[in-house]
């Protein structure tokens, strides 16, 4: 019996590493569906979607030696994706996203809240992931994201800083403004 | 073995239909059309950023401890203490062209370091601020050094365009003159400049000054040629008092 599959991310990684390059199969078997929702969910792409994904695993192999086995995988590995799809968004609109570094919200985080947004949203994390099914499209990508990562992928705030690098404020605040524009979408 | 110390290249992209994406990519790795890069390129890469971040903020402590120094050498470092003109003439006289240089030298800064986590991980502004407070630290300590006088002795026998450079951003504003006091009036006085021509003062504080003093002057020169002071700062003793040459009309 292969017990591969038993052992966490980062050993296979490590493995990969060191020249095992079978073992890559077991993250691309780990994390090929999740890509794939992960960039239908941000991107909405159907095909492109898949070629998108097989950048992103191309990208992960080629630069595995720069992944550090003493730090979670994942989001290693969704950082690639995230870049990889930000890309691709660029080209599809052809102009410049609203992701900078230099956003208010990447700058002051805790100043950008309002109090209504800070408010709970009064919704269990179920019935957001059923309203989210359907009205991702409508909210910005910058929003859309980080409610992604969080409901679908189960990430926590810390893991998603670490795949959009900004503060973990920052993912609170993109999190919480998400949720009070689905509520603005949803009728009551 | 597909290990670090083999040569590396860089991908050929797997063709073909991408129904199975991770199965094309590992059928590419198997085919070796596709090779990871060795880990020394991403130690080369960190290394590059490390000396590029290090170089930049260099610069800036160069430019930072050079604002100092210049400020001062033409003397506005000393105008705020003289109210609201004071104030004016120290931000009219900033080098304002320097300062900007350096926040898009900040600025860089932050690109080039947003990757790591020291940086993402808390609010932008909060390393920003750390990186202008290290600099205007290290600035203040730097320009108050030895460091400008030399480089700017070394530039004027070795390097033209640097000592053209220390040379415009030094030189004293219109409303600030330096010079040697050489007699005391009533409500008011006579300096004379290096070059032994004199202006007389009026108004401003003119109490506890005496002839041979250094003083800075600050002030517009009026139609007669006589400078009303609004500050008058002492910067020293002269050694000799210098003999009048003429007198700015």
């Amino acid at each position: 019996m292969d017990t591969r599959d038993e052992r966490r991310d980062e050993e296979v990684a490590a493995d990969v590493q060191r020249g095992d390059a079978d073992a890559f199969r077991a993250l691309v078997d780990r994390y090929e569906q999740k890509m794939v929702r992960y960039a239908r969910r941000f991107l909405f792409a159907g095909d492109e979607a898949k070629d998108l994904v097989q950048e992103v695993f191309i990208k992960a192999y080629v630069n595995i030696q720069s992944f550090d086995t003493d730090r979670r995988f994942s989001p290693w590995l969704y950082r690639i994706a995230h870049n990889e799809f930000v890309n691709a968004l660029k080209k599809k609109k052809k102009e410049r996203m609203n992701i900078s570094i230099f956003d208010l919200d990447v700058l002051f985080p805790s100043l950008t809240l309002t109090a209504r947004e800070t408010a709970d949203s009064g919704f269990n994390r179920h019935e957001m992931k059923k309203m989210l099914e359907g009205s991702l499209e409508r909210i910005p990508e910058k929003y859309r994201e980080p409610l992604v990562l969080y409901y679908f992928d189960d990430m926590d705030y810390k893991e998603i800083a670490d795949v959009l690098r900004v503060p973990v404020s920052t993912v609170g605040v993109r999190l919480q403004r998400g949720k009070t524009m689905l509520r603005k979408l949803i009728p009551q | 073995m597909n290990g670090p110390s083999e040569p590396m290249e860089y991908p050929q992209r797997p063709e073909g239909n991408t129904r199975d994406p991770g199965g094309r990519v590992l059928e590419a790795i198997k085919e070796r059309d596709l090779r990871m890069r060795p880990r020394r390129y991403f130690v080369l890469r960190a290394v590059l950023v490390a000396l590029g971040a290090s170089l930049l903020f260099l610069i800036l402590l160069y430019v930072a401890s050079f604002v100092i120094y210049a400020l001062h050498m033409d003397g506005l470092w000393f105008a705020p203490e003289y109210g609201l003109s004071g104030w004016m003439l120290f931000f009219s006289g900033l080098p304002w062209g320097l300062l900007l240089l350096s926040l898009a030298i900040l600025l860089l800064l932050a690109v080039i370091l947003r990757n790591y986590e020291f940086v993402y991980h808390q609010p932008l502004f909060y390393p920003l601020f750390a990186f202008v407070v290290l600099i205007a630290i290290g600035g203040f300590f730097l320009g108050t050094t030895a460091l400008h006088p030399d480089l700017s002795h070394f530039a004027a026998q070795n390097a033209p365009m640097l000592e053209n450079f220390y040379e415009y951003e030094t030189a004293f504003p219109a409303s600030v003159h330096r010079g040697v006091i050489i007699s005391l009036g009533n409500g008011g006085f006579v300096i004379a400049d290096g070059f032994g021509v004199t202006s007389s003062i009026v108004g401003g504080p003119v109490q506890g000054f005496q002839v041979g003093d250094v003083v800075l002057v600050f002030g517009t020169r009026r139609d007669d040629g006589m400078i009303r002071a609004f500050g008058v700062q002492r910067v020293g003793i002269a050694t000799s008092t210098p003999v009048p040459t003429g007198t700015v009309q």
